[in-house]
């Protein structure tokens, strides 16, 4: 018996527990949770035996709400496409404000490390860069501002904080356009007195990092002068906790240490950091600065593959929510800020770049405060050709990856347009994530 | 007869199979394209939130 659907391409079936299946769709975010038959029956649309049909008929609002089926008829990719055009203008004026690319630690994997340096923007610079933010509130339709301080470390100039929050606030609230605050900071320079000033403001998140318990942390973050930082950070981190804003705990993850971050997030949990703190993992592989060759036990930890990634990322997740640990459900790769319209990095200099992993660096800069903002059509980035192989492919990981990370593009190819995908990783991955978060024990 | 008997063999079938369950609702909207900052800068930075408690 015929019906007028199919099953979406951006759907997942991973099997639950006992005879439950878990479908999620990585466009929509949904997730349901199915019988095996359901899935039987969902692998024979649109053609369907008398028994799958009476299944059909009674259960097919669901799948049809939740987007696990669709029109035979509908072109997925079109309906993609749309949203990343709707993507390139979301409302909100996106930017990283980097007032410095200097930073007080020297961590081994650091992708600035090439070009850190002590120099902090002018302060006969700040009307100029606060008169672009000024200009570009007025002139577009904006319902929110999101202003990341970013570096280096952004606590390393504390002359350009105390300057940009206040100011940028100020516009914001003259007109009508609220200014919101996040931070990505190593922590260490954190204190009292920096936190009230924060909070004054629209302050939503910061994310502060720790590799490991105190001996592996501090081997792997240390500062420039060589001295240890884990109690530092814990103990400054700690200073947020009566406050509202999202803390983000980043943990680092290479071969050396994730067979530590059991040990790293217990003892965490014992100072109640797993009501307050969300863990975020990262990998460590190769940037576009190199990882240092010189610090015991890192770069032989770097992961190169992406089977390895996934296992550790895996691993890494299953260890927090063991913990009772917030874990996010998907791992995702774009789309990013270089497809969004008005989403700048705005460097020490003035200079704008398109992607926070490429700020200091003179070949990637595509504007300035001073000289102009670059038009939508000049951005490349907003056509990006690149993604014809993936909606050729119907990849069910579009909606999460978007052709994958530019600046992973940048250095695998050499250039920032070309295809960068990750499929294995992203599978193996994001499978597995929806199974830790949803699977019934 | 038959196609009666059969009919009620497959409701009974039907009765045993559990409905789908929606465990969490779509992200779609316009309002997490203003808020979900993951969406708008870098996922590789910024992870998604996690799913509500509540739909858990």
């Amino acid at each position: 018996m015929d019906t007028d659907y199919k099953v979406s391409q951006f759907t997942l079936i991973v099997p639950g527990s006992d005879n439950d299946l878990i479908a999620k769709n990585t466009f929509t975010g949904t997730v349901v949770r199915l019988a095996s038959l359901h899935q039987k029956l969902l692998k024979s649309l649109p053609d369907l035996s008398s028994e799958e049909y009476s299944l059909w008929e009674r259960d097919k609002d669901v799948f049809i709400q939740a987007g696990i089926v669709c029109e035979a008829d509908k072109d997925e990719n079109k309906e993609f496409l749309r949203w990343m055009n709707e993507r390139r203008s979301p409302g909100v004026f996106v930017t990283f404000l980097v007032t410095t690319l200097g930073c007080n630690l020297a961590c081994s994997y650091c992708y600035e490390r090439d070009v850190l340096n002590t120099q902090r923007m002018d302060e006969e610079f700040y009307p100029f860069v606060v008169d672009w933010y000024e200009r570009k509130m007025r002139t577009s339709r904006f319902k929110r501002a999101a202003v990341s301080l970013y570096g280096g470390e952004p606590l390393a100039d504390q002359r350009g904080l105390h300057y940009f929050m206040p100011a940028l606030h100020n516009i914001g609230e003259t007109l009508g356009v609220p200014v919101e605050f996040d931070m990505i900071s190593n922590g260490v320079l954190l204190t009292k007195e920096i936190v009230e000033f924060l909070t004054r403001f629209r302050f939503q998140s910061i994310q502060i990092t720790l590799d490991g318990p105190p001996q592996v942390h501090n081997n792997l973050r240390f500062t420039i002068g060589g001295q240890p930082t884990f109690w530092k950070i814990v103990e400054n981190t700690e200073l947020l906790f009566p406050h509202s804003c999202q803390i983000t705990l980043r943990v680092n993850l290479s071969q050396n240490n994730v067979c530590r971050l059991e040990e790293l997030l217990l003892s965490l949990k014992k100072r109640g950091w797993h009501e307050r703190v969300t863990p975020s993992f990262g990998i460590v592989q190769d940037n576009l600065a190199g990882v240092r060759k010189d610090v015991q036990g890192t770069c032989s930890g770097c992961i190169h593959d992406d089977s390895e990634a996934a296992r550790v990322n895996l691993e890494a997740t299953k260890t927090a929510k063991k913990l009772g640990y917030s874990v996010p459900e998907q791992v995702g790769i774009g789309p990013c800020m270089t497809s969004v319209g008005d989403a700048f990095v705005v460097g020490p200099d003035g200079s704008l770049y398109k992607c926070m992993e490429v700020v200091g660096r003179k070949e990637f800069v595509v504007g300035s405060v001073m000289s102009g903002t670059p038009s939508r059509e000049q951005l490349q980035y907003e056509n990006p050709e690149y993604l014809e192989e993936c909606l050729d492919e119907k990849c069910a990981f579009l909606p999460i990856c978007a052709g994958g990370c530019r600046a992973e593009a940048f250095r695998a190819t050499g250039s920032f347009f070309e295809r960068h995908c990750r499929y294995s990783f992203l599978e193996e991955t994001n499978k597995q994530l929806i199974q830790i978060q949803y699977r019934r024990d | 007869m038959e196609t009666l008997k059969t009919q009620k063999e497959s409701e009974a079938v039907l009765e045993d199979v559990p409905r789908p369950e929606i465990l969490k609702g779509t992200t779609k909207s316009e309002d997490d394209l203003l808020s979900n900052q993951c969406i708008v800068t870098c996922p590789r930075f910024y992870p998604p939130p996690p799913p509500c408690p509540s739909k858990k």
